[in-house]
């Protein structure tokens, strides 16, 4: 009998705290954009992330020590290897160079605004949580490293291969969350490479992304290239960004469905750079 | 003293486990949901009471961490850890039966939650994206397959823990 009132008493008890717990919820997503809000979340943010970063950290490092110990066997090999391209790029860098200065001499001459110029900072991903694989990521480089608001991210893929990614939305002291391309709140100016056909790459949290705005009367095939387009504000014309994966027309509508596999969603990425603009940009 | 240290090591080691090292072994984002899983285990072990309070305190450090819409999984996760608290002296527990079914519930429960709240606030973030994909199914076998192991090794980490204390 006393276990029975006992039962009953907690059970009111935990009703009365679930709707105590469902109005805290509740008003937590209608303010969430209150400044109040955000600086609470923003607090325990800064409480949570550095065990976080530190986990990371050491994981990181222990995963590097087993790469740099089979990299050791395989760097007299590439040595050689790269002595031989070093011979050869150092000829083309001499041509390069020439090449900027013409450049630069032709649009000072022609009143052209100068190429964009922006500082590269490397950083590692820390947190990638897999059931909002395709929305953000948090890297463990923030303010204090000179990340700013929107700057673009690139990810590094087959060791070499750079590919645009993302771009920065939230900066904290040491660490900073980067909204992915494959977000549904991305939306970037695209090109298909090898032509001037310009169009938008939204993301819509899958791993692929859709182009819009690509008229159906232009001719597609599946593994063109696409990369970033020069309308875009954030990152430099040129950056890849991944392959046709598939193409639909439809007989109404003057567009062509199209959906592209980003180059950053095909293998892992551990490392990513932040391209931050210069001040005098 | 003694259960809430126990706790706050079960809440790190959680948070790692969900947040960190999933980048190194989850495949296209199907990853195991710890979290849900522990919240589940602990709301059919000790009631909806227990229940809630995990789901609030998990949901929010969730929310904490993401750039989803904030409160949306303390909202799930809390509705999810009270419903299976609700199941506590109503069924044998420590069936695996039992433990996937209950566990199947919340996860729909949280799943059509999350989409719920993403219809109704449709200015954040395009709805369209909130469709029940493979990915969204495959996750959710993938999870009800792993529970009844998941909650075994709950349940041996707790007779451990509860014979050291006693």
């Amino acid at each position: 009998m006393t276990f029975n009132i006992n039962n009953n008493k907690s059970h009111k008890h935990a009703n009365r705290l679930f709707w105590v717990l469902i109005c805290i919820s509740l008003l937590m997503i209608s303010a969430r954009l209150t400044p109040t809000i955000q600086a609470m979340k923003y607090l325990a943010y800064s409480v949570l992330s550095p065990t976080l970063k530190l986990t990371s950290d050491s994981f990181t490092g222990t995963n590097n020590l087993i790469f740099n110990i089979i990299n050791i066997i395989k760097v007299n090999q590439e040595n050689i290897k790269l002595k031989k391209q070093l011979l050869d790029l150092s000829d083309q860098l001499k041509d390069y160079q020439s090449l900027i200065n013409d450049n630069v001499r032709l649009r000072q001459l022609l009143n052209l605004p100068q190429k964009n110029h922006s500082t590269t900072i490397f950083a590692n991903v820390i947190i990638r949580e897999p059931s909002q694989w395709y929305q953000w990521m948090i890297i463990n480089k923030g303010s204090e490293d000179g990340i700013k608001q929107d700057s673009p991210v690139i990810a590094i893929v087959n060791n070499s291969q750079y590919c645009a990614f993302g771009r920065i939305v939230e900066i904290y002291k040491s660490t900073s969350k980067v909204a992915l391309l494959t977000n549904s709140l991305s939306s970037i100016p695209a090109q298909i490479k090898n032509s001037q056909i310009d169009c938008l790459a939204d993301g819509y949290n899958s791993q692929y992304l859709k182009l819009n705005y690509i008229p159906q009367f232009v001719e597609l095939n599946i593994g063109d290239e696409i990369i970033t387009s020069q309308l875009n504000s954030s990152f430099d014309k040129g950056i890849d960004i991944g392959k046709i994966v598939k193409i639909s027309k439809t007989n109404s509508g003057e567009y062509s469905d199209v959906s592209v596999m980003p180059y950053s969603q095909m293998e892992r990425v551990y490392e990513v750079v932040v391209l931050v603009p210069n001040e005098e940009n | 003293m003694y259960s809430f240290i126990i706790s706050f090591i079960y809440y790190l080691f959680l948070i790692i486990l969900q947040f960190v090292l999933s980048k190194y072994i989850s495949f296209s984002g199907i990853y195991p949901n710890f979290i849900l899983m522990f919240i589940v285990y602990n709301a059919l072990n000790k009631g909806p009471l227990k229940g809630e309070l995990t789901g609030f305190l998990y949901g929010l450090t969730w929310d904490i961490l993401s750039t989803d819409i904030f409160g949306i999984r303390t909202l799930t996760f809390t509705i999810a850890g009270y419903l299976a608290g609700k199941f506590n002296k109503k069924l044998n527990k420590n069936q695996p039966l039992t433990q996937v079914i209950v566990m199947g519930i919340c996860l729909i429960v949280s799943q059509f939650g999350i989409s719920l709240i993403y219809i109704i606030m449709p200015n954040d973030i395009n709805s369209t994206s909130f469709e029940l994909t493979h990915f969204v199914w495959l996750s959710v076998i993938f999870n009800l397959v792993l529970t009844p192991f998941v909650f075994k090794i709950l349940s041996t980490i707790d007779k451990k823990l509860n014979y050291f204390h006693n």
